[in-house]
């Protein structure tokens, strides 16, 4: 039995506290994971808490044998989704940091870091590097910018990712090999600065 | 440049950490907005038994499929029906007959409209004036 089988079951029988609890243990990847393909943190906010009412009220669909976690990671990405719908209908399909943001909001917006301990010359590449990453992530379509969230930004493997977006594992690697692609004429020249 | 050395570069980034006051009364705000919900959320309808829910689609299709075999057929979509029309008949019968036999026709038609008003007119004349009323 997984960790959260317990609180799901508790969650399930109506124990709010039990679901809470579950809301505690996630909330850090739900925001996470809805930053990454929103790229403001407060849509981020309001759709990953949206992801957990709606999840909350599906409670009783939720199957035992399914994970958790992937199950709340396909809301997320449904609701995060809608939230890009309703952008596009908008007419704001790209998002683009603009010089009125504050610095604060642009750090929000996907700031990253190297996952190992920087040297000097990628401390100093990093803001580079992530202005064009996120430009970039930007311009790929919703199931891509998903997929390749999930995957890389995330650490989830393949077969998670597609267990979260209810596809097959073979969809997801050609959707990465797609959004890739679309990167690497992005990104010609910068990576090979980044990675050398 | 290929795609492994954009994975490669992927793989050195990770999402940074939601900074911890981004998420400061994150769970009471999801609890607030349970709270806005039913209280009886968990407590879902039982479900429909499957026949029912089998049942449900396959009658819409019963009657869209009856309804669409039922309809009424546009005229000029039945021309046997057509062709049985008395109207036709007589068009048909007179399109096989020479005009000047028509014509012949057309006033032997006048002159029996004529003789049945002219005895129509001596039967009158012989009935007595209370017969008529």
């Amino acid at each position: 039995m997984s960790p959260d089988a317990a609180l799901v079951t508790q969650a399930q029988a109506g124990s709010q506290a039990a679901y809470c609890e579950l809301v505690e243990r996630y909330k850090a990847k739900a925001m996470s994971i809805a930053l990454g393909l929103l790229g403001n943190i407060e849509e981020a906010k309001d759709a990953s808490q949206e992801a957990f009412v709606k999840a909350y009220r599906a409670l009783a669909r939720f199957h035992a044998q399914a994970r958790f976690s992937t199950w709340l990671y396909r809301i997320i990405v449904n609701e995060c989704q809608s939230v890009l719908r309703a952008r596009q209908r908008a007419g704001r399909w790209l998002w683009r940091p603009t010089a009125a943001a504050s610095q604060d909001e642009a750090d929000d917006f996907l700031e990253l870091i190297p996952s190992e301990a920087p040297s000097s010359r990628e401390i100093a590449s990093t803001a580079e590097v992530q202005h064009e990453l996120q430009r970039a992530i930007h311009t790929l379509s919703p199931r891509q910018r998903a997929v390749v969230t999930l995957r890389y930004l995330e650490g989830l493997s393949v077969e998670d990712v597609a267990e979260a977006l209810a596809c097959a594992p073979g969809t997801v690697k050609a959707q990465l090999a797609r959004a890739l692609r679309h990167l690497r004429a992005q990104f010609d020249g910068l990576v090979e600065e980044y990675l050398s | 440049m290929n795609e492994h050395r954009i994975e490669q570069l992927l793989r050195r980034v990770r999402t940074r950490a939601i900074p911890q006051e981004q998420l400061r009364g994150y769970t009471a705000q999801v609890r607030q907005r349970l709270g806005a919900q039913p209280s009886t959320v968990i407590s879902v309808r039982p479900a429909l038994p499957w026949w029912v829910r089998w049942l449900a689609p396959v009658g819409v299709v019963t009657v869209l499929v009856l309804a669409l075999a039922l309809r009424p057929t546009p005229l000029e979509r039945r021309p046997l029906l057509l062709a049985e029309h008395p109207l036709v008949e007589e068009m048909e019968l007179l399109s096989q007959v020479a005009p000047e036999e028509a014509l012949l026709l057309e006033e032997d038609e006048e002159l029996l409209e004529e003789d049945l008003l002219l005895e129509e007119l001596e039967t009158l004349e012989d009935m007595e004036p209370e017969q008529i009323g």
